[in-house]
């Protein structure tokens, strides 16, 4: 006994030492497990010309495996799978491969033909026939007729906000099972523009479902895509698999339109909302597309041997004055904020790397060649305080307090904050609100509430569908000119004469200065080395023409 | 016994209420409601008014919270917007992963803590003791989101022996199933193992001193 004491004695004096080394070990081990992970990351650098000369001989040899399950991981959670209820990108992105139009845009953001095979229009631009291909059938077998079109277009047309104000009123009709024809009131040029819109696309689905479902989301996914619904858990994932009798077109794949082919015999969706846990499923090889990855995990990524970096054109965090009341209602206020602001300064804070933004001038891209325009450009990014404290003189600026309302959404918020300091630095007197998203939405559509608030939207198809041209959207632009310019480009007889149009509205935008854009945000997306024909088009990935390597 | 157990759950009745009509309250506190949200940035006032008239979201707001009050005395929660299912479906379908995660994190607690528990009485004040303790330390500090972050860096990204995420049920084999619960499941049963081991060790220390052990020693 009293040996055992004594022993515990000396294992007591000693203890503290012991206790030392042993949390020193375990300090140790974490910091050699950190730098572990860095030098296995070195060794991937080093060993990336070897792994890619390795591919290279073998891409010869390097079979497709048509068995494969392509295996996506997405940001966040699609409110619905029905493309004709909400424009969520992340609907368009899941829906694009399951169901298909009449007409959808090529890279160049041209209105191709899909299901329908061609078509006339009227002189007086009032009445558009379509021409359905024959022989399509749906997931469930039957053929689609012009039944099905008058119905699915009828319901798009009602449920699409943009559709609804662009093209008034009128409707689709069938002539017979192959013939349809849409009768507008008024001349419309833009028609097939509209009816290709990539987000809430006028999906054709069979008269039966899209007629029993109202404004609700339908309850069966029956399309005629390439690829069939096979599963679908809302909070969880979506599964596809190849639809056997899907009728492709021949043309070369081009954006949205031309070949579409299944290349893997499954699809697996997760909605993954984990940053971190994209990150790291993309390192392990877990997924072969992860989509809207954190911007500060690019190096890592791109440093890894098994995975590809794509940046993408993600729209933009726009500017919107209250044009209704308050300082920005008088347009020479808006205009000094315009020569004022150091954009590149301003979009660093917002995106924290130049890879991440675009510098464009214009509200097309440069791809929309029917509507890109230099139209304004030697005013967008101009970066003179002392003309915009010329022109805030002008306007009458005395120190008056102005409010800015952001939403916590990072980029949101990040704009704001770089706007309030770069306001200030022009000696204006800002405060600045931050909100839930939900508060925003409903707050900004007070005009006494706000001066600016930050939205981000899409690059429109064309340019005249913007929200903040339309005076009873948040803002309240109020310009005959502009909306002369719109309807102009809506009753335009040629697209060379829409083109002129399109820029001289663009000049218009930045004399007017309805919002300001800073620059274009550049999405993150990542692959697996192993898989082919990947592509991204209209904020939203394809996955038809993807196929995964043995 | 009967009698206190009716008289604890009649009881629960009046502060599930007061509950009930404090958060139903702080969500209509704040503006913005889901008819806007769902429909985001491009929808159209009328469609907004539509969709709230839909969802009985136009209705006064006592009038609603009886709504709903009747629904869930009769069983019936009512239907989920966001993933248009009926939220009893939803709820009973998130048991099973639920329940597994969770009885498999007690077991790898258990598994881990009893051992090492009587181990760290055992060996009371040698290395042996300090050292599990240290660790049980370790367990209660670090909170489990940050361990798991660390185990899937380490398991899966580094050592790739384990996904980094996903479920699959267990219809799908036990294997299959144990292979995406593993982690999750220690980085939640760790924190718990530390509680347990601390107390298994005291409670050991206890009996240890008790005055039978000690007869039971001297008989050798």
């Amino acid at each position: 006994m009293v040996k055992t004491i004594k022993t515990r004695e000396l294992g007591g004096e000693t203890m503290v030492k012991r206790i030392h080394l042993f949390l020193l070990l375990v300090v140790l081990s974490i910091g050699l497990f950190a730098c572990s992970s860095g030098e296995v990351d070195s060794t991937d650098d080093t060993g990336t010309d070897e792994a890619e000369s390795v591919t290279d001989e073998n891409n010869e040899e390097a079979t497709v495996n048509e068995d494969a399950t392509l295996k996506v991981a997405l940001q966040s959670i699609p409110p619905a799978l029905d493309p004709h209820i909400t424009g969520s990108t992340m609907t368009m992105e899941l829906a694009r491969p399951v169901f298909e139009s009449l007409v959808a845009f090529d890279s160049n953001f041209e209105p191709q033909p899909v299901l329908a095979e061609s078509w006339d229009v009227s002189d007086d631009q009032k009445t558009f026939t379509f021409h359905l291909r024959e022989g399509v059938t749906f997931h469930n077998g039957k053929e689609m007729t012009s039944a099905d079109v008058v119905a699915s277009m009828n319901r798009w047309k009602e449920l699409n906000a943009t559709a609804t104000r662009v093209l008034g009123p009128g409707e689709f009709e069938a002539v017979d099972d192959y013939t349809v024809v849409l009768t507008l009131e008024d001349s419309n040029f833009v028609t097939f523009n509209i009816l290709a819109l990539p987000a809430q696309f006028a999906a054709i689905m069979p008269e039966e479902i899209v007629g029993g479902a109202g404004s609700g989301a339908v309850e069966e996914y029956i399309g005629t895509g390439p690829f069939k619904v096979s599963e679908y858990v809302s909070d969880q994932y979506l599964h596809l698999a190849k639809f056997d009798d899907y009728q492709s077109l021949t043309d070369a794949a081009d954006g949205l339109a031309g070949k579409k082919e299944a290349l893997v015999s499954n699809i697996e969706i997760d909605f993954v909302s984990d940053d971190s846990t994209r990150v790291s499923s993309m390192v392990t090889g877990e997924y072969h597309i992860g989509r809207g990855l954190p911007y500060d995990n690019f190096d890592q990524l791109e440093a890894d041997a098994n995975v590809e970096t794509h940046i993408h054109e993600g729209g933009t965090d726009f500017i919107v004055f209250n044009k209704e009341e308050g300082f920005f209602s008088n347009q020479t206020a808006r205009q000094a904020i315009l020569a004022g602001l150091d954009k590149v300064a301003l979009s660093l804070g917002t995106y924290s790397d130049e890879r991440f933004f675009d510098m464009n001038h214009s509200l097309s891209l440069q791809e929309q060649v029917n509507w890109y325009s230099d139209a304004g450009a030697e005013l967008y990014n101009q970066n003179d305080p002392e003309k915009a404290a010329q022109l805030l003189e002008e306007a009458g600026y005395n120190g008056e307090e102005i409010t800015i309302i952001a939403s916590n959404i990072q980029t949101h918020h990040n704009t704001a904050i770089g706007l309030q300091a770069q306001l200030e630095g022009l000696g204006m007197n800002v405060k600045l609100e931050t909100y839930e998203f939900a508060t925003i939405l409903e707050y900004r559509n007070d005009p006494s509430n706000w001066d600016i608030f930050i939205v981000d939207l899409a690059t429109e198809s064309i340019p005249t569908t913007y929200l903040f041209y339309n005076p009873t959207w948040a803002g309240w632009t109020d310009s005959e000119e502009i909306q002369d310019l719109l309807d102009g480009i809506q009753t335009a007889s040629n697209q060379e004469e829409a083109t002129a149009l399109a820029a001289d509205l663009q000049a218009a935008f930045y004399e007017y200065v309805p919002v300001i854009k800073p620059s274009n945000r550049q999405l993150f997306n990542a692959t697996n080395t192993s898989i082919n024909g990947y592509d991204f088009f209209s904020n939203g990935m394809i996955l038809w023409n993807v196929s995964v390597e043995e | 016994m009967i009698k206190y157990t009716l008289n604890r759950l009649l009881a629960i009745i009046p502060v599930l209420l007061v509950v009930a009509i404090v958060i139903f309250s702080i969500i209509h506190l704040t503006p913005g409601d889901p008819a806007t949200v769902m429909l985001g940035s491009e929808a159209s006032p009328e469609r907004v008014h539509e969709l709230r008239e839909e969802l009985g979201l136009n209705l006064p707001l006592p009038q609603q919270f009886v709504q709903w009050l009747t629904g869930v005395i009769r069983g019936d929660l009512g239907n989920s917007v966001f993933l248009q299912k009926p939220v009893l479906d939803v709820f009973i379908s998130h048991l099973g992963p639920t329940f597994s995660l969770a009885i498999f994190a007690q077991i790898i607690a258990i598994a881990i803590a009893i051992p090492l528990g009587v181990l760290a009485a055992v060996k009371r004040g040698t290395f042996v003791d300090q050292a599990i303790m240290s660790i049980a330390l370790l367990g209660i500090s670090v909170p489990s989101f940050l361990l798991g972050l660390f185990l899937i860096l380490f398991v899966s990204v580094h050592l790739g022996l384990l996904p980094v995420a996903g479920y699959q049920p267990l219809s799908a084999g036990l294997i299959e199933h144990l292979k995406y619960l593993l982690l999750p499941a220690f980085a939640l049963g760790f924190m718990q193992s530390a509680i347990i081991t601390r107390m298994t060790r005291s409670s050991m220390l206890d009996t240890l001193t008790q005055n039978f052990i000690k007869t039971a020693r001297s008989k050798g």
